[in-house]
Order: C-alpha cells, then structure tokens, then sequence
C-alpha cells in the first residue's frame, strides 16, 4: 500500500472557462498545485517536467482527445505509471468501462461541482490506496 | 482552511464573466455559420464544430444546461456532416439554421434567467422545440 500523498494535478482540458472553474476548484478549494494544458500535446511537452501525482483528463478534445492523450503519456517514461482520473459529460457504462481497462481510476462526470470536485478527487485517490 | 465566502465570490465573478460573454460567442458562431453558407470550406466547419463544442462543455459548468443540451444537438450535427463531408445544401443548411436558432433562444432565455431579466417574448421558444 502506497502512502504517496496527492498534490501535484496536471490537468488537461481545452475550454478556458471550465479551466478557471476547475483551477479555482481544485487550487483555492482544493489546496493543490496545479498545471493546466489545454491540449494533449500541451500535456505531453511539459507533463514530466511538472511531474504530478495524478493527471485529470478531459475526454472530449479537439486534436487528440483523453483516451489518446493518456496513450501518449504512457510512453513517457516519467508518466507512465501516474494515476489518471478522465472527465466527460453524460458518460455510459460501457465507457466507463472502456477508461478503467486504460487504467484510469474513475470518471467524474461534467458538469463538476466546483464545491465539491477536490472532494471528489481526494476520495478517488484514498480509494486507490484501500 | 479555505475563505469560503472569497471562493463564491470568484466562482460568481466567472459566471458573470460567462454571461457577458455568451452573446459574443453565440454571435461568432453565428457569423462563422453564415460565412460557411456562402464559401463552403472544410477549416471553417471544423472550426465552427470546435466553437459549438465549447459552448457544450462550458454551459453546464455554468448553470446553462438548456443551452448546453442544445448546442450538444446542434455540435452532433456539424460532427456528422464533417465526418460524411456533406454538402452545405438547402435541406442540410435548414437543418443547422434551425439549430442554431435554437441555441440562439435558449442561451437569451438562460441568460436572462441567471440575471433575473424577462427574456424578449420573441426569444422564446416553444416548449416542444426545445
């Protein structure tokens, strides 16, 4: 059982607007260190150096979407272990499934409550360490 | 500890900055519509597709879930046409108008809603178009 504490969320997600929902919720609520990419390339060119604790993935991007982005990642040496959380409006059961057979930990489902979404995350996060 | 009160503060500030920025970004999408009518071009479609996409995501963040469920309908659309690269004739540019429209009614409705103002009558659509 890991003990590795959560503090470091690289986040991916093209919408400006939800970045600064998501940034203030997960910063100023949630008390984490955060770096947002608005896009997988984004992602990949400075997730290593960032060096987070766990990725949270859009699933619906333009270019490469979660389910690519988080492939790309993999083959980063320094990411390719990291924990992935994906997030996705109106999300299926099938799909759910789809991400966890990726290795993602959960989806939480858009839209977030900005109240609650560091909750949320830090809940998954103890869960991993059951 | 977290100020609770700041954090509704900024969260509001955002969803002010949201509304004031609605009618701007429906009228973009608007305008690069109507361009598309006239000069049919693939990088105008997918970017149109992008911009209604935004407007998916975003609106449910920020309270404005009628207009996210129609602009996912209308996204849907572009998304099909694009991908069956079809042509931009009467039926097909009917169909997208109708959308739009639609978009278009809801997001002055919603609007107006989260300010507490009477939307214009002609603005509002029928329930069963929604």
């Amino acid at each position: 059982m890991s003990t590795q504490t959560l503090q470091r969320i690289l986040y991916v997600e093209d919408e400006p607007d939800i970045q600064a929902v998501a940034r203030l919720a997960l910063e100023a609520v949630g008390g984490f260190t955060v770096e947002v990419c608005s896009s997988g390339m984004e992602a990949q060119a400075k997730g290593a150096a960032f060096a987070p604790d766990l990725i949270l993935l859009d699933v619906m991007m333009p270019g490469m979407d979660g389910p690519t982005t988080l492939i790309a990642l993999r083959g980063i040496v320094a990411l390719s272990a990291t924990p992935v959380i994906f997030m996705t409006a109106k999300v299926q059961a099938n799909e759910l499934a789809e991400y966890q057979a990726m290795g993602a930990l959960d989806v939480i489902p858009k839209p977030f409550d900005p109240m609650t979404l560091a909750t949320q995350i830090k809940t998954i996060w103890s869960g991993r360490h059951d | 500890m977290t100020d609770a009160a700041g954090i509704q503060a900024r969260l509001q500030a955002l969803r002010d900055s949201y509304a004031a920025q609605l009618p701007a970004k429906i009228g973009e999408i608007r305008m690069l519509w109507e361009k598309l009518c006239r000069i049919p071009a693939p990088e105008d479609l997918k970017t149109l597709h992008r911009l209604v996409h935004s407007l998916t995501g975003s609106g449910d963040t920020f309270g404005y879930a009628e207009l996210s469920d129609a602009a996912r309908v209308m996204e849907a659309c572009l998304k099909e046409m694009q991908e069956h690269n079809t042509s931009l004739d009467t039926p097909c540019c009917d169909r997208v108008n109708a959308y739009l429209q639609a978009v278009e009614s809801v997001a002055l409705a919603e609007r107006a809603k989260a300010q507490n103002l009477t939307p214009p009558a002609s603005h509002v659509l029928p329930t069963e178009e929604l």
